[in-house]
């Protein structure tokens, strides 16, 4: 009996511990969704601050550059809290693609499962019909907006926020702006 | 502290199986298995930016008109979802005259099991000012996905844009 309270202690300790001082802490149910005056907007966001993620096969290393650089930006925007790790399929089940789609008229899209606020499984994928639209500076911003979606932004409408990184259309982009960074830094608390 | 233990386990439990679910959806190719129940996703996506000049200039038609129908729902690569209409054309200010009181099949990004939340699906018999090209394969598509469909909203008897760009009058446009 005692040895089962102290194995169930110990294994209670180390889920608190776990919990409290782990990198990939679990993101907190966030009560103030923002606003488009406000410079973010809260939709839903993925389970952790560090994603795995994979590429499907066959995705071309034009894509796959464009996608390390958008994490790489915002990593380094967001202090090096959100972050994005290619890993394999094994271990996640998010990844990252193009498709070339003549018939669809998005640039790139993040696309997801939902339970609750939370994002449970993601996907990003890039319309390689636009390749030769856009600059790859363009595209590394384009990846980073999808990304910024996963970590909890959703997009901006209103047309004075049309400088912002989750501003709905692409080509402009220059990278979180102060707000932006405010508004994940409310939805994951740090 | 028994609760937090049974907490644990089932919170691993279920993603466990949340993922082997969706494991056999990456690894077979196909978009559901047949004995699971289709899951409805959602998509964020960034469309390109269009200026009111450039819709008109790179629309192959600019028309008023209603959807009716829907003819077709379909994926294509697995994944990627589309929503055929049939759209009847009550007005052509750009483009041949002739599909004018006649119906025209419009295909548009997004379906019943995943849908775009910038460019929800159009509602049947509700007005809309369209901007349609032809795509590579020869379907009409909207130019721009949102930026080329404006609902009309009879209030302000003005057209509408989902970032707020509104007109009275198609034939003004610049």
């Amino acid at each position: 009996m005692l040895s089962k309270f102290i194995a169930l202690t110990g294994i209670v300790c180390f889920v608190l511990f776990f919990t409290i001082f782990s990198s990939t802490t679990y993101a907190h149910t966030v009560s103030n969704n923002g606003s488009e005056s406000e410079g973010w907007v809260h939709g839903t966001h993925a389970t952790s601050k560090t994603q795995k993620y994979f590429y499907v096969v066959g995705t071309e290393q034009f894509w796959r550059d464009r996608f390390n650089n958008g994490a790489s930006y915002t990593s380094s925007e967001t202090g090096n809290q959100l972050k994005m790790v290619n890993d394999s399929a094994i271990n996640t089940n998010n990844y990252v693609e193009a498709q070339n789609v003549s018939n669809a008229t998005w640039v790139a899209r993040t696309v997801y499962n939902t339970s609750g606020q939370h994002k449970t499984t993601w996907w990003i994928q890039f319309n390689s019909a636009y390749k030769n639209e856009y600059s790859n500076s363009q595209w590394d911003r384009i990846a980073q907006h999808e990304i910024t979606h996963v970590f909890g932004l959703k997009d901006l409408y209103e047309n004075y926020n049309d400088y912002r990184l989750m501003w709905w259309q692409a080509g402009n982009y220059t990278g979180l702006t102060t707000a932006e960074k405010n508004g994940l830094k409310y939805i994951w608390g740090y | 502290m028994l609760v937090s233990v049974i907490a644990v386990y089932f919170s691993y439990s279920s993603s466990h199986s949340l993922k082997k679910s969706n494991s056999n959806e990456v690894v077979s190719g196909e978009s559901y298995s047949s004995t699971v129940e289709p899951e409805k996703v959602y998509s964020e996506a960034t469309f390109p930016n269009y200026s009111l000049k450039e819709l008109k200039d790179k629309a192959l038609f600019i028309v008023k008109g209603v959807p009716v129908q829907v003819t077709d729902e379909y994926m294509v690569e697995g994944d990627i979802p589309f929503t055929e209409y049939e759209f009847k054309v009550d007005k052509v200010y750009k483009g041949d005259k002739a599909i004018q009181s006649t119906a025209i099949k419009v295909l548009q990004d997004g379906n019943e099991l995943n849908e775009f939340i910038d460019h929800p699906l159009m509602e049947l018999n509700k007005e809309y000012l369209l901007f349609l090209k032809k795509s590579s394969d020869g379907h009409l598509i909207m130019v721009g996905g949102p930026n080329g469909k404006f609902t009309y909203n009879s209030k302000s008897n003005k057209y509408e844009s989902l970032n707020g760009i509104t007109f009275d009058d198609p034939s003004q446009l610049p």
